[in-house]
């Protein structure tokens, strides 16, 4: 197919967070290491997660929000 | 560019960006956001503009939504600038100038943030390839960004 080929060409791997951010609480914020591969901090703020992640040696953490437990998604903000 | 699914707990497989938010001189962390057609605009949580970015959003045009739960939401509107990150080294792949809606009751249950139609799709041509779990997005031709005043 040529979506296909297109994605393995471009050397894009599906991204899978599940297994790092397994024990988060739903809802928590998140700092992740720069690369991605590991949990710095979490907490119930940006703020919060940020200033532990310098903390622990990880000025340049990417932050996510973790998902409500067992919640779809059926309709966004409008 | 192209852009893979991510995938959280408790949740399906989702186009997630990582972006970093700026206002001047300042530049609040990088946040995985939900890329979300259902959205009417780039929503982020107010922490994000206080806190990190020095916005004052005393005076901010207001904008009022209705989020997931249905319960009405009031965000403040603040412009930004809006960098895309590439996934798989953290490297700028697109900047663009955009107006972003702080809220601080909204519970963002999905992600940290939402791109939306004014200001993120107004922005970028998304084209999704659900099957295969990825996406790709690029900048929309700025004719076709500001239609009326290239006439």
């Amino acid at each position: 197919m040529p979506e296909k080929q297109r994605r393995l060409e471009a050397g894009i791997d599906p991204r899978d967070f599940r297994e790092i951010l397994t024990g988060v609480p739903p809802g928590a914020w998140v700092a992740l290491s720069h690369d991605k591969t590991r949990v710095v901090a979490t907490g119930n703020s940006m703020k919060a997660v940020t200033y532990q992640a310098d903390l622990r040696g990880e000025p340049d953490p990417i932050l996510i929000k973790m998902p409500l437990a067992d919640e779809g998604k059926a309709v966004g903000a409008r | 560019m192209v852009f893979a699914y991510t995938t959280l707990p408790n949740a399906p497989p989702r186009p997630y960006l990582d972006v970093v938010l700026r206002n001047g001189f300042r530049t609040a962390p990088p946040v995985i956001a939900l890329v979300d057609s259902g959205a009417d605009r780039l929503v982020f949580p107010t922490e994000m503009a206080i806190e990190f970015l020095g916005i004052d959003l005393a005076g901010a045009r207001a904008w009022n939504f209705y989020g997931t739960g249905g319960v009405l939401q009031k965000a403040k509107l603040a412009d930004v600038r809006m960098a895309v990150l590439k996934q798989e080294d953290g490297s700028h792949a697109f900047e663009v100038s955009t107006t972003c809606a702080f809220c601080d009751t909204f519970a963002f249950p999905v992600s940290g943030g939402l791109l939306g139609q004014e200001g993120f799709f107004s922005k970028f041509k998304v084209n999704f390839l659900q099957p295969y779990k990825y996406f790709e997005i690029d900048l929309w031709p700025a004719a076709l960004v500001h239609p009326i005043q290239s006439r």
